[in-house]
């Protein structure tokens, strides 16, 4: 059985090979189509890795910030049990639970209040100080971000080291607004770090929830993951216990799903052109298997069964598709080269110096795995174009097919 | 025993309602050269067809060996062709693009015949008809009657119950026919193969051992 099959693919490679010109020609079509596919997708995934490489060099990406889910419009807490599992998770290397509310300078200055143990937030968030020194825990004593620092500084008279009065909003039973003072101590001011935390005002755990009667979970959980490879994994457990996960993990993720869609639809637009190899390859294979008619009937006079005729022409089709396939690889080889080489230094004098970092020194990746799936692309749209003309030869009268 | 081959009333109607084959029954030995004459369109190969499990018949029974074929089964057909049956037609029917050697080894292939003895057997045989010389050749550098004694080794490479031949000197000029019908008669002989002959080539018919004339599709001894 093997060896007749072995004899039958020998005999499909005679007749590829007599039919150098039209082989040529429809081998061009197939490997135009892969070349095509395989170069838009290698184009999406050059840009994909760029943008997750300018994201991933600018942000924190292990920093996790873990969330309270909403039910039905409940807010369920995350209850110190809770904190203690996330800290049990794997790769979790620093978690901190935080206390979040908003209070209000005497001149109605928004102020974003985080409470959370003094030592564990600053190793989490990498807090430096700019003046002054980090607050004690159980004390009223405050640090304030950057930019809320400077700005209470230079307006509204804050003085390091001296106590600084803010409102607690809350509401009496009517609903109405009604303003508690309170003081606070700030005791430093954090460097500035180009982000949200720069208009937080950090206290001690114990400081907000005293001012937050009857409530005993936390508003967030922030932690620390000790490799960004792993953060997904992490954000996964997170999600299981029932809570929302976020970071800037999250923009990756994001870009993912974008450039999915995009390389999506472009691969689908190159597509159109493997549709037409395909066609290219059932229209050759039907005019090979009209041309071969009489020598049909004739092998099925001398014992070919259906399965042995149809296996001819699917062979025919299947070195059609190895050779296309390859002939597209080495296309889509030189077509990303090409746009490293030359399409790179297009799109940065159009966009100007500043983009440079975002095509680092390629912009078009191709992988082994997208070469041999390309490969495979090509094998199996042959031989599913070969399929009906196979057919068709099978199903020949052998008697009408030797009159020819 | 019974005989090699049994046509039990076959009758073959064409869509367009010609009868081509009416009820024909006749019976042959092995090693027996058998001869049917008849004129183009008496139904001649169409009965040479049923034979050989290329065509079916509308009724009647074709027994090989004492074993009906089964003409509703497609497996059993392409078994028949294979192993029982050798097919020479008028027009030789060789592969173009195929050697002498290639052509009379090709049908081996279907039995899953290693190729150094499909080599070895068809090179054997081509040697034996006096073709050793051009083995290596395309048939389009064949004479017609070298062509003819190609496709008679083809017939006999799988070496079948019964040899098939379809007006084997219908496109050979007389010199070159009496030669083919000698070497069928030689190969009847000394090989003890028997051989089915539609003609109507009266020279062929003559040099059978039995030979019956068919006129309309009815076979009359």
């Amino acid at each position: 059985m093997s060896e007749r099959i072995l004899d039958e693919l020998i005999l499909a490679l005679r007749r590829v090979k007599t039919r150098k010109l039209r082989v040529l020609l429809t081998v061009l079509g197939i490997a135009i189509g892969i070349a095509a596919v395989l170069g838009t997708v290698s184009l999406g995934e050059g840009i994909r890795t760029q943008a997750v490489e300018t994201i991933r060099a600018s942000s924190d990406l292990t920093l996790l910030e873990v969330t309270p889910r909403e039910v039905n419009g409940t807010v369920y807490l995350i209850t110190p049990s809770s904190v203690e599992y996330i800290r049990t998770l794997p790769h979790v290397t620093v978690v901190s639970p935080v206390l979040r509310d908003s209070y209000a300078s005497r001149y109605q200055t928004y102020l974003p209040v985080i409470g959370a143990g003094p030592d564990e937030i600053s190793s989490l968030l990498n807090l430096r100080l700019e003046t002054g020194r980090t607050y004690s825990a159980g004390s009223p004593e405050a640090v304030l971000g950057a930019d809320i620092g400077e700005y209470l500084r230079r307006y509204e008279g804050m003085q390091i080291g001296s106590p600084f009065a803010v409102m607690v909003r809350e509401y009496d039973e009517q609903g109405r607004p009604r303003d508690r003072e309170i003081t606070i101590t700030p005791v430093g001011i954090l460097s500035s770090r180009d982000d949200r935390f720069d208009a937080v005002i950090f206290l001690d755990t114990s400081m907000v929830r005293s001012q937050k009667p009857g409530q005993d979970g936390f508003d967030a959980v922030y932690l620390r993951v000790d490799d960004h490879l792993s953060v997904p994994d992490v954000a996964d457990g997170v999600r299981q216990l029932g809570f929302s996960v976020g970071g800037a993990f999250e923009q990756i993720e994001a870009v993912n799903r974008f450039m999915d869609v995009i390389i999506l639809v472009f691969a689908l637009f190159a597509g159109v052109s493997l549709l037409v190899g395909g066609l290219m390859i059932a229209n050759t294979m039907m005019i090979s298997v009209y041309e071969q008619t009489r020598e049909i009937g004739i092998s099925m006079a001398l014992g070919a069964a259906e399965g042995d005729v149809m296996r001819l022409v699917l062979f025919e089709c299947l070195f059609l598709g190895i050779l296309g396939g390859c002939a597209g690889i080495i296309g889509s080889l030189i077509f990303s080269t090409v746009l490293n080489a030359v399409g790179r230094s297009l799109l940065l004098s159009r966009l100007g110096g500043e983009f440079s970092g975002l095509f680092g020194d390629s912009i078009s990746l191709i992988t082994p795995g997208m070469l041999a799936v390309g490969l495979v692309i090509a094998v199996f749209l042959s031989l599913v174009s070969g399929i009906y003309p196979a057919y068709r030869a099978a199903r020949l009268d052998p008697v009408e097919a030797m009159k020819r | 025993m019974t005989p090699l081959l049994e046509v039990d009333g076959v009758s073959k109607i064409y869509p367009n309602g010609v009868k081509a084959l009416d009820g024909v029954t006749i019976a042959m030995e092995r090693g027996e050269f058998v001869s049917i004459l008849g004129k183009s369109g008496s139904g001649k190969s169409t009965l040479l067809h049923i034979l050989g499990g290329l065509d079916r018949p509308d009724s009647g029974t074709v027994y090989l060996n004492g074993m009906p074929i089964d003409f509703a089964n497609r497996n059993d057909l392409i078994q028949h062709r294979r192993k029982r049956v050798g097919f020479i037609f008028q027009q030789f029917n060789l592969i173009p693009s195929f050697t002498a050697l290639e052509n009379v080894e090709y049908p081996l292939i279907f039995h899953g015949v290693p190729k150094r003895e499909r080599r070895e057997r068809a090179a054997h045989l081509l040697d034996q008809i006096g073709l050793s010389q051009r083995i290596r050749h395309y048939p389009a550098e064949l004479s017609g009657g070298e062509q003819q004694r190609v496709a008679i080794a083809r017939a006999l490479v799988a070496e079948p119950l019964i040899v098939l031949a379809d007006e084997p000197t219908g496109n050979l000029d007389s010199a070159t026919s009496s030669e083919i019908v000698s070497l069928m008669r030689e190969i009847n002989r000394d090989r003890a193969v028997s051989f089915f002959v539609v003609t109507h080539d009266r020279d062929l018919a003559a040099q059978a051992n039995r030979s019956c004339e068919i006129v309309d599709g009815r076979l009359n001894p």
